[in-house]
């Protein structure tokens, strides 16, 4: 399993009120490939205690205009931990965003780079 | 073979796009330029203000977007479909077509530089700070590239006569002379007899506010002629011209058309041509040819996988860290190394197949021209597969910057599952153009080689065969790879 890691970069979002997290993000297989992976997200507050959100959802781009984004829908797993699958369709360079919504409606986004998903 | 079709043989009967209904009447009006003008110089603010300020996510920044994929696709298509029309409306010659009304130029444009190697030196300028600094990438470079775009226009024409920064200096409008080789629509005249009758030149000289020869040149210019010096009963195809249109606005006459014609051909012309030359023997214009093609190949080897092992592999062989050498090593073997030895060994099989008193370098610069179409052909594959992909994804890039500037969704919430055509579909259209440019570039070599040893010339064409074979095969190996971009150097 390869960790992607970044510290906690919010958005600029006006709604933003989080303080930065820690955002791991993992995939099945590595690194990830051209198609569907499933990709874990653990998400923790600086001292390391997990954070329980409402919603995580991910959006995956590639570092190229005119790509589709790709979309994950997250399912939680435990507190902290969601799952989803996500389609990379194409290899290269690819950054995450994903947001985490809390459940006082609280909103940040994160961004994960992810280089390097490679065709089969 | 029979010298190139005329547009006045009697089989021939070009349409004119200046007497089509409603087309013909804007184009007509002297305006009609400036008008296509002004939404490209907005829409070029909108991409400047948007690439500097915006987002600096590539896939979510409206200047990359339109710059890298619609831009980009746009120019090749409708070069293909029409002609030189975003010479045209160009957008960078506006902010001096409007000095030019108070400020006058001082200078002619230096002798040593009337040739395309300045424009050949910004072009191969262009693609190597597109790799290095991952342009494609980059919203706030791009900006930058455009306004520097602007400003390199405005000065050199706020310094030089005529159309110099369009003649000499601009890669894109060489790009755009080039592609328009093989466009269906060219600026030429209808009728050579009127032409031979006319005294005046207003064409090329322009019109003055007298038309007593004696008080021509003290006088000012009401309508300019060709300010990139093609003589209109001289001129032979769509070489150095930007669709200006001011030959047509200044003939007297009425004898400067837009017409139909067929594609390619004009690549066959042996001749001189107005403002240019005799092209075989324009060693610039066959450097420009070779760099149009083998840099067509050479930027769309670059956006995948093969091309990051060559750079680790150099890069360890080496001992370098840093990409700038790496890159410069790769531009020298694929825009020198390899088009010396591929056209030269060509140019050399010819020589030899043929016995001919031509040196190898005049076999070369004969030929040169023959590459244009395939050169093209990629182009076309490489951008039309972007813009192919992506041509939606301009509407919810769209509606995403109006949500960051205003606030909110006054274009509607962004609809980011809009992309383009799926990628199984627009592969067999990429092979489809490289094989159209193919079949062009083996047409004039044809026609070339009749002209060159007209009983033999099936020996004299071989060689020139054999050579896009092999550069077919490389761009379809090129075009069948997964696109694999990365913004990191070696890599991971």
């Amino acid at each position: 399993m390869t960790i992607f890691y970044t510290a906690g970069c919010s958005s600029s979002a006006p709604e933003a009120k989080l303080p930065p997290l820690q955002v791991d993000v993992t995939f099945n297989s590595t690194p990830p490939v051209i198609g569907d992976n499933e990709i874990h997200i653990a998400l923790r507050n600086a001292d390391g205690t997990p954070v329980d959100p409402t919603e995580v959802r991910v959006e995956g781009n590639m570092n190229h205009a005119g790509m589709k984004p790709s979309f994950a829908e997250t399912a939680r797993v435990s507190t902290g931990q969601f799952t989803g699958k996500l389609d990379f369709t194409m290899g290269g360079d690819w950054f995450l965003l994903i947001d985490v919504i809390m459940p006082d409606g609280s909103m940040s986004q994160y961004r994960v780079d992810v280089p390097g998903v490679r065709s089969h | 073979m029979d010298s190139a079709p005329s547009q006045f043989d009697p089989q021939y009967l070009p349409r004119d796009l200046l007497k089509v209904r409603w087309l013909g009447r804007f184009l007509r009006w002297r305006w009609s330029r400036t008008a296509l003008q002004i939404p490209l110089f907005v829409l070029s603010m909108v991409m400047i203000a948007n690439a500097i300020w915006g987002p600096q996510l590539a896939p979510k920044n409206l200047g990359v977007l339109l710059t890298w994929v619609h831009f980009r696709g746009l120019i090749v298509l409708v070069l293909l479909l029409c002609g030189n029309l975003f010479c045209m409306a160009c957008p960078f010659m506006l902010p001096r077509d409007l000095a030019r009304r108070w400020l006058v130029p001082l200078f002619e444009w230096p002798k040593a530089l009337r040739n395309k190697w300045p424009a050949i030196f910004l072009f191969v300028a262009v693609l190597f700070v597109y790799e290095l600094w991952d342009l494609w990438s980059n919203p706030r470079w791009t900006g930058l590239l455009i306004v520097a775009y602007f400003l390199a226009a405005f000065g050199v024409d706020a310094l030089f006569k005529q159309a110099s920064f369009c003649k000499f200096v601009c890669p894109v409008g060489q790009f755009n002379f080039l592609g328009s080789t093989l466009s269906p629509l060219t600026v030429a005249i209808r009728d050579a007899d009127i032409c031979d009758h006319c005294a005046t030149k207003d064409c090329i000289r322009g019109t003055r506010a007298n038309a007593e020869m004696e008080l021509q040149q003290a006088l000012p210019i009401l309508q300019r002629g060709c300010e990139l010096a093609l003589f209109q009963p001289r001129k032979v195809g769509n070489l150095d011209c930007t669709f200006c249109l001011d030959c047509v606005y200044a003939c007297p006459h009425e004898n400067v058309g837009i017409l139909t014609r067929v594609p390619v051909v004009e690549l066959i012309h042996p001749g001189t041509r107005s403002g240019i030359g005799t092209l075989a023997r324009r060693t610039d214009f066959s450097a420009l040819a070779v760099l149009f093609t083998f840099g067509a190949l050479l930027n769309a080897f670059a956006m995948i996988s093969p091309v990051y092992a060559l750079e680790q592999w150099l890069a360890g062989a080496l001992g370098l860290r840093v990409e700038w050498p790496i890159l410069a090593l790769l531009f020298i073997a694929l825009l020198v190394v390899e088009p010396i030895l591929l056209v030269g060994a060509a140019a050399y099989a010819t020589r030899r197949l043929v016995p001919s008193t031509e040196s190898t370098r005049t076999i070369a610069g004969r030929f040169a021209r023959s590459l244009v179409p395939f050169g093209l052909g990629v182009w076309l594959a490489h951008y039309g597969f972007h813009f192919f992909t992506g041509f939606l994804t301009v509407i919810p890039v769209a509606q995403n910057t109006v949500v960051q500037i205003w606030g909110r969704a006054l274009l509607g919430s962004p609809q980011w599952q809009l992309g383009g055509l799926p990628e199984v579909v627009v592969y067999p259209m990429e092979i489809g153009f490289l094989l159209l440019g193919v079949i062009g570039s083996l047409i004039i070599s044809w026609a070339i080689a009749a002209e060159l040893a007209p009983r033999a010339i099936w020996k004299v064409i071989t060689p020139w065969a054999a050579l896009y074979a092999v550069l077919f095969a490389s761009a379809v190996w090129i075009m069948s790879q997964p696109m694999d971009m990365r913004g990191t150097f070696l890599g991971n």
